[in-house]
């Protein structure tokens, strides 16, 4: 088992070096050079500052020079200061990006256990009025829009209703409050996001957990419990469940990345401080340093999440032998 | 009928299967595909859609973009003038969302075009020619895939001004591996056959046992994901002109209309709310027929229906 972790790290490597390495290309593809961008709306700019300004970013090296520069030093964490903030883009990331995670575990929680158990009420009672129910249903919330759905429970619940907060991960008197009063001033805005964000995953695991049960129970070791006298939920508990559950492990690897996208426009709309707004606002103000550290972190995390994903169902099917090829 | 579809929609018949073929597995496919309702009135409102984009100038009751008396106009809740109402330009969104449709179909269709023809080509090659060839080119599929793809969107309309053509080809360049990987995975299964095997030996060039024998075979599974991506483009389009990074004001799409209504939600709800139901309403019906296609052109699934 170790063997096989240390192998499908190592083989982790070259993806996120190729991953990081197109991402510095794309950014450089840019005409002008991002000096000119920064110092745009000042444009009496001394040319001796635009010099300069060029020289202390290195932005006057060859690009290949920049190249390796840059992957040495964010390899140790340095990802240079962002155009936009004047900051060091570490500091920026250490602050925005456990908000996101924040945001995207509570989702992943909400998409298990919704979605798990929709789809496992839907495969029981296959054919019903609440299965056909179900299914349209999570294929409805699956095709909205993000963005869409999210403002239409800002208008039902916070602005018609007043229930949730609009924006913002805590309220103004934050620093004020008592420390269970902390917590659920945290809880209570992340509701809206964490609904949007979980709701489409949510569906997605519903349809594929009801294809997956359904097979399962159509399999002949469950006609076999049937026939030693098992009937119903217990089947479903103590039989299919395990079996229908293993390649949910693999989907959840596969929606990471599809998480990660939805941050930017949730957080944007939420104004939640995480690293998917702080994204958007480095494209819309041709922050290079930062589009390029955030799109790193999301590779890293994605090449994570299907790296875990591996291993998770490495662990739970023992099919799966550690000795092959890594696939 | 190409002998490459006849081949892969009459593999393993099954006893009870064999009656029910009757004039070939498109006919039958049709017929299953025409059984389900949901994916039949999906495919309405797509048409419906189609007519619209294509006639917005005669349907649209007023000018989608000129502004005219602002202060008198502006925020008119739904009314039998303005249907959908107005927005803070005193502008008809009804006529806004019809030619909001045209942008939406059109880069919604035409990236999926684009990312399939480029998947397909790329899968296909890479199948077919194996050992290093098929090595080198999965490896660079990996790391696009591995390439979370908002983020990498995000970073191309970030580097080029986003316009029509532009996010059709970002968006088509972004999507096509995943089309590449699973082509790969069907022309796999499909070249050890004999029908191939024939055509290598009668000394066909690689390139028209591809096209002409190859890529027909695996083509009902291309139709299902091709529908699915529309979806997926049109989706991707609308949220990238809602952060403000795709079609810009005042050019009418589905994604900047919402946009444009999300400070005012509190006392216009009409701005937003109308172009992200027509915008839900695409995609779900992209979804269905989807759904439908891939119900109807799965010969294991005979009497399965999904909804």
């Amino acid at each position: 088992m170790l063997a096989y972790i240390v192998r499908r790290l190592l083989l982790s490597v070259p993806l996120i070096l190729g991953i990081v390495t197109a991402t510095f290309f794309i950014a450089h593809l840019a005409p002008g050079d991002p000096v000119d961008l920064y110092l745009q709306p000042h444009r009496q700019v001394d040319p001796e500052v635009i010099e300069r300004v060029r020289h202390d970013r290195g932005l006057d090296r060859p690009l290949p020079v920049q190249y390796a520069n840059w992957l040495t030093s964010s390899a140790r964490g340095d990802f240079g200061e962002s155009f936009l903030l004047h900051r060091p883009v570490r500091e920026v990331l250490a602050e925005t990006v456990p908000y996101t995670l924040l945001l995207i575990l509570a989702a992943l929680l909400v998409d298990a256990l919704l979605g798990i158990s929709l789809g496992v009420v839907s495969a029981v009672k296959r054919g019903t009025r609440l299965d056909r129910t179900v299914t349209l249903g999570s294929l409805v919330l699956y095709a909205m829009p993000g963005f869409w759905l999210a403002l239409m429970l800002v208008l039902v619940f916070s602005v018609r209703l007043g229930w949730f907060p609009t924006s913002q991960a805590t309220s103004l008197d934050y620093a004020s409050l008592s420390g269970p009063g902390k917590l659920l001033d945290r809880l209570w805005h992340m509701v809206l996001p964490v609904t949007v964000l979980g709701v489409a995953g949510a569906a997605a695991t519903a349809r594929y957990m009801r294809g997956r049960l359904l097979d399962v129970l159509g399999e002949e070791y469950i006609t076999a419990a049937r026939a030693r006298g098992f009937r119903g939920w217990t089947i479903v508990r103590r039989h299919a469940m395990k079996n229908a559950m293993i390649p949910i492990i693999t989907i959840y690897g596969m929606s990471l990345p599809l998480m990660l996208g939805a941050t930017t426009i949730v957080e944007t709309i939420f104004a939640w401080p995480g690293m998917g707004r702080l994204t958007v606002d480095a494209v819309l103000g041709r922050d290079y340093p930062v589009i390029l550290a955030t799109t790193t972190v999301a590779a890293v995390l994605t090449v994570l999440g299907s790296l875990l994903a591996d291993l998770g169902y490495a662990a739970v099917d023992p099919r799966v032998s550690y000795d092959g090829p890594g696939n | 009928m190409d002998p490459g579809t006849e081949a892969a929609g009459g593999r393993a018949p099954r006893a009870d299967a064999v009656k029910k073929t009757r004039g070939g597995p498109w006919a039958t496919s049709l017929r299953r595909f025409r059984a389900n309702r949901l994916a039949l009135w999906s495919l309405y409102v797509i048409a419906i859609l189609v007519l619209v984009a294509l006639f917005a100038p005669l349907l649209a009751p007023h000018d989608p973009i000129a502004i005219g008396d602002v202060m008198g106009t502006r925020f008119q809740p739904p009314s039998w003038t303005h249907l959908f109402g107005t927005d803070e330009f005193g502008r008809d969104l009804f006529s806004r969302a019809l030619y909001g449709a045209r942008v939406s179909l059109s880069v919604g269709v035409l990236a999926m075009l684009l990312s399939t023809t480029i998947g397909t080509l790329y899968g296909s090659v890479s199948g077919y020619f194996g050992g290093v060839v098929d090595g080198v080119m999965m490896r660079v599929v990996d790391v696009w895939i591995a390439f979370p793809a908002f983020y990498l969107m995000l970073l191309l309309v970030g580097v080029f001004e986003a316009s029509v053509p532009a996010l059709i080809l970002i968006l088509g360049l972004t999507a096509w591996p995943a089309t590449a990987r699973f082509m790969r995975g069907e022309i796999l299964s499909l070249r050890k056959r004999e029908y191939v095997e024939a055509a290598r030996a009668m000394g066909l060039p690689s390139y028209r046992i591809i096209l002409r024998h190859l890529i027909p075979g695996a083509l009902s599974p291309v139709l299902v994901t091709g529908a699915l991506a529309v979806a997926g483009m049109i989706g991707a389009e609308a949220g990238l002109s809602f952060l403000g990074l795709g079609i810009s004001p005042p050019t009418p799409s589905w994604g900047n209309m919402v946009a444009a209504g999300k400070d005012t939600l509190a006392s216009a709800w009409w701005v937003s709310f109308f172009p992200g139901a027509l915008l839900t309403i695409t995609l779900i019906a992209f979804a269905l027929v989807a759904d439908g296609l891939r119900d109807a052109l799965d010969p294991k699934a005979l009497d399965q229906k999904f909804v």
